[in-house]
């Protein structure tokens, strides 16, 4: 008889604590060419790290959440006007304009989000694209002269920050990757977390332990659109101009976004940062090739995202985590140990 | 006298609005699935009319024969080789899967035919127009021929799905395809049906926008977002509350024209919205969205 006196739970593993030292090498390591003078490694930093966090708040909502977003350009170009309008309007520096543009965007998804709301599943998703291209006409209709309507505009940069901006840039990029990613891991092993995992899992179940559906999605929609313009807002002190049709388009946003996470692994904290990744190095190595136009890269992508849709469902992170099933950076589930057995919550 | 004209247009339009709205409508309908390649299917359609009348040099009418019964062909292919294997699984894989058709289809049109806007020629009779209260009010010959095909196309659609055995099994399978099944009811040939017909009818549409405007292979997504606004605005599941959503689609866009060239999109997207929340079941609709 096996008394049940000698367990522990935990959820960090020998394997997390190893990734999670990799990880933070590759932070200094990201670091240390920020402080350098590479502008083109600088560049592709900045870009991979805006990605990561694009892909990750798309897979909070998605993968998490089941807030099927294809509106997420909405608080792309959001978020590149209202650091426009508080840099070249209000007249705040470009840095500093960063955080307090990516909350005027979170005040703004709130009534952005009721109307959403009123959509479910499929529909929902839909009904963010409607949203994003209302916020895009009334921005192209806007004849205002900070705004530009539809040739748009670009960050006035003062003479005094223009030399080392790609430095403070890759810095901000790589502090808005950290602490996305963080925020994330530690939101989904908060009590919240799990109210809102259970409602992704099953919504009538959550609903009768006492979980609040509505409010808990709200709040992600909200957190997710923060998170998202402020990449956004960074990513735009690199690019500089920001015309309407860009900044909100489909396709040169939502649309890589959602085939980082299908690739990587839907609904996993690593799967979007392993898809953002990838998804960077292949774009950049297809650019030097000629056979890959951009219309046939496209066609790839299109392909790709159905094909990991329809046959492998895990993504990559899950080919792997079916290979080796104790493998974990970010471990969220909890993990009980009795004795000499190990038990992970499906019980396996 | 403009207003006149614009809301006349605008209900003409609307007819080619509810045409695009019935595939979406009846595919949510009977599989509960949302496809967001419905749009793309729609221009493709066009393009493949369009190679068609230049290869023959018949008129584009013809070529809506030959077309037809070819997407049909394509849609139940598409049906078993995509849509059948996201039905019923979680939505976000069924939206990811037909957003990368969507993606795919758009840039496939894109490497074959460049981006350059074309046009389906009618000839004469895309220019005449019955005239009246003098010469103020002006109605062109074929969007009202159109707008009589959606309603004809709605009116044969509805007894079909009111009147006829697969009708009825269209039903069952939209209440419970469980049930249904056990009724003996072949689900898997009523979902390629269902999606026949619905991808006939987006490419009747799309030959049809094809005949009066240019179009090119971005424009599958607006056309997607005209017809989900038609769907939501008229409520799930009536498909006559779908034509009077495409309708008033159409007069929103039309009368926002009228004020100013670029707020045509604006005030349509804006109605949606209103009318989403003020009454998300839509106007004819019964049910609460699911």
């Amino acid at each position: 008889m096996t008394s049940i006196q000698e367990f522990s739970v935990s959820r960090t593993t020998i394997t997390s604590r190893i990734c999670q030292s990799v990880l933070l090498i590759c932070v200094f390591w990201m670091l240390f060419i920020a402080s350098g003078d590479n502008k083109a490694s600088q560049g592709k930093i900045i870009d991979i790290c805006i990605f990561i966090v694009l892909a990750s708040m798309w897979n909070l909502l998605t993968g998490f959440s089941g807030l099927i977003s294809i509106g997420q350009q909405a608080f792309v170009g959001l978020g590149a006007y209202s650091l426009i309008v508080l840099a070249n309007g209000v007249g705040i520096n470009i840095y500093l304009a960063v955080i307090p543009s990516a909350i005027i965007v979170a005040v703004i998804s709130i009534p952005l989000g009721l109307v959403a709301f009123r959509l479910r599943g499929g529909y929902f998703a839909i009904g963010t694209w409607v949203i994003a291209e209302v916020v895009r006409l009334i921005v192209k209709n806007n004849q205002s002269s900070v705004i530009g309507a539809g040739t748009g505009t670009s960050l006035e940069v003062p003479e005094s920050l223009k030399s080392g901006r790609y430095q403070v840039t890759t810095f901000i990029a790589i502090s808005v990757v950290v602490v996305s990613v963080v925020f994330v891991y530690l939101f989904l092993r908060s009590r919240f977390g799990l109210a809102l995992q259970s409602v992704r899992d099953n919504e009538t179940g959550a609903r009768s332990l006492g979980v609040d559906s509505y409010r808990v999605r709200f709040v992600v929609y909200i957190v997710a659109s923060f998170f998202t313009s402020l990449a956004a807002a960074t990513y735009y002190i690199k690019g500089l101009s920001v015309q309407p049709d860009a900044a909100f388009n489909i396709g040169s946003w939502t649309a890589p976004i959602i085939v980082m996470v299908v690739i990587g692994g839907i609904g996993t904290i690593e799967g979007p940062i392993i898809g953002a990744v990838l998804y960077y190095l292949v774009r950049d190595f297809v650019s030097k090739h000629e056979f890959f136009s951009d219309p046939t890269f496209l066609i790839l992508t299109g392909v790709v995202a159905l094909i990991f849709a329809l046959f492998v469902k895990g993504g990559i992170w899950g080919l792997l985590l079916r290979k080796f099933p104790k493998l974990t950076v970010f471990p969220v589930k909890r993990r009980l140990h009795i004795e000499n057995f190990e038990f992970d919550q499906r019980g396996n | 006298m403009n207003w006149i004209n614009a809301i006349i247009q605008g209900v003409l339009v609307g007819g080619l609005y509810a045409m695009y709205a019935t595939g979406l409508s009846v595919s949510f309908g009977v599989m509960r699935l949302v496809n967001l390649a419905h749009g793309d299917l729609a221009v493709g359609s066009a393009f493949i009319a369009s190679t068609f009348c230049l290869a023959t040099g018949l008129s584009p009418f013809l070529a809506i024969f030959v077309v037809l019964p070819l997407s049909a062909l394509v849609g139940i292919g598409l049906q078993v080789a995509v849509f059948n294997r996201v039905v019923g699984v979680d939505p976000s894989y069924q939206i990811v899967a037909t957003f990368g058709l969507s993606i795919a289809i758009q840039n496939v049109l894109l490497q074959q035919y460049a981006a350059n806007p074309r046009a389906l020629n009618i000839g004469d009779f895309g220019n005449r127009s019955l005239k009246l209260v003098g010469d103020d009010v002006v109605i062109g010959l074929f969007p009202l021929s159109r707008f009589v095909v959606a309603v004809l196309v709605l009116v044969l659609l509805s007894l079909f799905i009111g009147r006829t055995r697969i009708g009825r099994a269209f039903r069952a399978t939209s209440d419970d395809p469980d049930i249904a099944r056990l009724m003996g009811v072949n689900i898997r040939s009523i979902y390629a049906v269902a999606f026949a017909i619905a991808i006939t009818t987006v490419a009747l549409a799309g030959i049809f926008n094809g005949m009066q405007t240019q179009f090119s292979a971005a424009d599958g997504p607006a056309l997607l977002i005209y017809a989900f606004e038609s769907v939501i605005i008229g409520g799930l599941g009536s498909l006559w509350g779908t034509l009077c959503g495409g309708i008033i689609l159409g007069i929103a866009q039309t009368i926002g024209a009228e004020i100013d060239p670029g707020w045509k999109q604006l005030i349509g997207h804006l109605v949606f919205l209103i009318v989403l929340l003020v009454r998300p079941m839509g106007i004819f609709g019964k049910d609460e969205l699911r």
